[in-house]
């Protein structure tokens, strides 16, 4: 009796088989696995989205900064509404909430390229722009240049702050990921839309500021998160006596 | 042949399994670094958290130290911490701390032009840091106003007023951060004990906004000579008439203790009883003072007209604290006329504290210098700064090798 030396056409059919099998199983398997990365991935991209967000505004705001110094005007706190798609806090009853914030705050981190360069002074201005002291803030859906078509979240920077809070520094996009934003802030007693240290008799920084926001990704939810402004002396003990509103 | 076929269907099989490996290896590989990332992102918020505790940690220390009373070396809160060599253990995370008094340095804002040149600080840098600070648009020889700051590629107005922050000295025209965190060169603050690891850094000599209160006597307070009725009222206390008499005319005049204690016929029994009994206005708390209790060998240096033997005299008396201004006027070598230098500039307490402080948590690093300030309603945090330099440990002068381990464990 003669022994086949090759493989069968049995055995061809079955490891097809098998093979088609596996491809199909494989296939269906990359499929659902596909379908929920790409879902995983939008959500995933929506909460990195968010901790970006909070993070960076966290790290800003909790620094906040207040001279204690009577009279001195270069830094302040101060709430406006300028225009862009308002939100409101849907955990609150204070309507509409305003969409720009300017403040002062010691926030910037002195580079380490700066700390490790021997650039004479002037070069060292022309490289890294003006670093140290106390600098300011100013976030808001509407920029105070000219922005053309952009469209976002603006933070113009300036360093050193001045009495001027309405422009100077650079202004630069902070999130185009951001649709609307609000703030409130909590006086010692109860959350509410106004802060202006400008017409304070006894300028104080709120103990917290919450912030309401609406990603462009997701414009069905309104997110919140607090931050505690470090800097602050305000307690239930000890309120802000001029508050009017309240959550 | 056949054996050719053989390796064919495992030729095959291979490659399969390999392409297989591949897809599965590369959503491995993304799959890591997805986790790395949030793994990242979480220890650095946990550290966040550690530091929280920290901070709590130094506020509950610093609430304990009673108002009024000397701030010295040998309290609680100069030990916590044993200068940055202890780790806290908070379960995976860590945290070490410095409690420095903020007082113990020389203040941006009081410091004078020769205690700068005396520091190392070159004229035309104190030309700009004098101009800095102060209003108007004139400037100095060497210094600089707007006219100049505006003319930088990135242009600014100068502050034309006090500092906010020490490191608010990069924007004075002429600072550069080697000034600032580099070691002095040239400074005339030699120690007596020639180590010059403890010739501290431009920017761990300053301050900004050191408070300080009235020092208090033991048993007693001070009165405001302006509102002394009678001569004998003084002379009672300087055993002096002549010295009293004078005091008691010009009392009304007095702008500080210094030129009280320049009075001719000044002697240092006189100043030490003077100094326990009465003082030069109605201030509540002092801005910018150095405290002589903890202030360092090089800072101390700096004080006009203290020798070397006169430094050595103060830091020996640092080892128990001086609780009264009359102990500093009996300090050996201490004379009226220095005594006149340094008073309205001195102190023996402080309201100001810089906490120093890294938290850990795996991978998440955070290293912090707070400004606390003792208030009427407990420790405030007034500002903070979060350092992003690689060699932080270093410039802290903190040992790399942590010391004890404490463990923390919540109340139960």
């Amino acid at each position: 009796m003669r022994r086949s030396s090759g493989i069968t056409l049995v055995e061809t059919i079955v490891v097809v088989a098998i093979m088609m099998i596996l491809m199909a199983a494989l296939s269906f398997a990359i499929s659902i696995g596909t379908r929920n990365e790409t879902l995983g991935q939008e959500q995933s991209l929506r909460l990195q989205q968010r901790l970006d967000f909070e993070e960076r505004v966290t790290a800003m705001l909790s620094s906040a900064y207040l001279s204690t110094t009577e009279g001195d005007t270069r830094t302040y706190m101060l709430a406006e509404t300028k225009g862009g798609t308002l939100v409101s806090n849907p955990a609150s009853d204070l309507g509409e909430l305003p969409d720009s914030l300017t403040f002062t705050s010691f926030a910037p981190r002195i580079t380490g390229a700066l700390l490790a360069s021997t650039d004479d002074f002037e070069t060292a201005n022309e490289k890294f722009k003006p670093q140290g002291g106390v600098s300011e803030y100013s976030l808001s859906p509407v920029p105070t240049g000219d922005a053309g078509t952009q469209e976002g979240l603006f933070l113009r920077t300036q360093t050193p702050s001045d009495s001027d809070d309405t422009q100077g520094g650079y202004e630069e996009m902070f999130t185009t990921e951001i649709l609307s934003v609000g703030f409130e802030f909590w006086d010692g007693v109860q959350w509410t839309a106004t802060w202006d240290t400008f017409t304070m008799s006894a300028p104080r920084l709120p103990a917290a500021i919450r912030i309401s926001y609406i990603l462009v990704a997701d414009p069905q939810n309104t997110y919140s998160f607090v931050v505690q402004v470090t800097g602050s002396d305000v307690t239930p003990d000890n309120p802000v006596e001029t508050s009017t509103e309240g959550a | 042949m056949a054996r050719k076929r053989r390796g064919v269907v495992y030729i095959v099989a291979l490659i399969g399994m390999a392409g297989l490996l591949a897809v599965l290896g590369g959503i491995a590989v993304r799959q890591k670094t997805t986790f790395a990332a949030r793994q990242n992102r979480v220890d650095f918020a946990r550290a966040e958290n550690v530091y929280d505790g920290a901070i709590a940690r130094a506020m509950a220390e610093l609430s304990l130290i009673e108002d009024g009373t000397a701030t010295t070396l040998a309290d609680d809160w100069a030990l916590l911490g044993s200068g940055g060599n202890d780790r806290f253990i908070v379960g995976p995370g860590s945290f070490r701390m410095e409690l420095v008094d903020a007082s113990s340095r020389i203040d941006l804002n009081t410091i004078t032009e020769q205690e700068l040149l005396d520091l190392g600080v070159t004229e035309d840098l104190v030309d700009s840091l004098l101009d800095w600070r102060e209003a108007g648009q004139s400037p100095r020889e060497q210094g600089a106003k707007d006219e100049y700051y505006n003319t930088l590629t990135n242009p600014y107005n100068s502050a034309a007023a006090t500092f906010q922050t020490v490191n608010e000295l990069l924007l004075v025209k002429g600072f550069t951060p080697a000034m600032l965190y580099q070691p002095l060169e040239g400074a005339s603050t030699e120690l007596a004990s020639g180590d010059t690891t403890l010739i501290p850094v431009l920017a761990d000599f300053l301050s900004v906004g050191s408070v300080s209160v009235p020092v208090q006597p033991q048993g007693g307070t001070v009165q405001n000579l302006a509102q002394v009725q009678t001569i004998q009222q003084i002379n009672q206390v300087v055993g002096n008439l002549p010295l009293a008499t004078q005091i008691f005319n010009q009392r009304a005049q007095f702008q500080t203790m210094g030129q009280v204690l320049a009075l001719p016929g000044m002697t240092s029994a006189a100043a030490a009883q003077l100094l326990d009994r009465f003082t030069v206005g109605n201030a509540a708390e002092y801005e910018g003072r150095t405290n002589l209790n903890t202030a360092s060998e090089a800072v101390l240096n700096t004080l006009p007209e203290f020798t070397s033997d006169l430094t050595a005299a103060v830091m020996t008396l640092q080892e128990t604290g001086m609780t009264s201004l009359g102990e500093v006027a009996q300090i050996p070598g201490m004379t009226p006329q220095i005594l006149a230098g340094i008073i309205d500039r001195v102190t023996l307490n402080s309201r100001s504290f810089i906490v120093r402080i890294q938290a850990q948590y795996q991978t998440g690093t955070i290293e912090r210098e707070v400004i606390v300030n003792l208030t009427d309603q407990g420790p405030r945090v007034m500002r903070y700064e979060t350092l992003t330099t690689d060699d932080v440990v270093n410039r802290w002068n903190w040992d790399v090798e942590t010391g004890a381990d404490i463990e923390l464990v919540p109340n139960s």
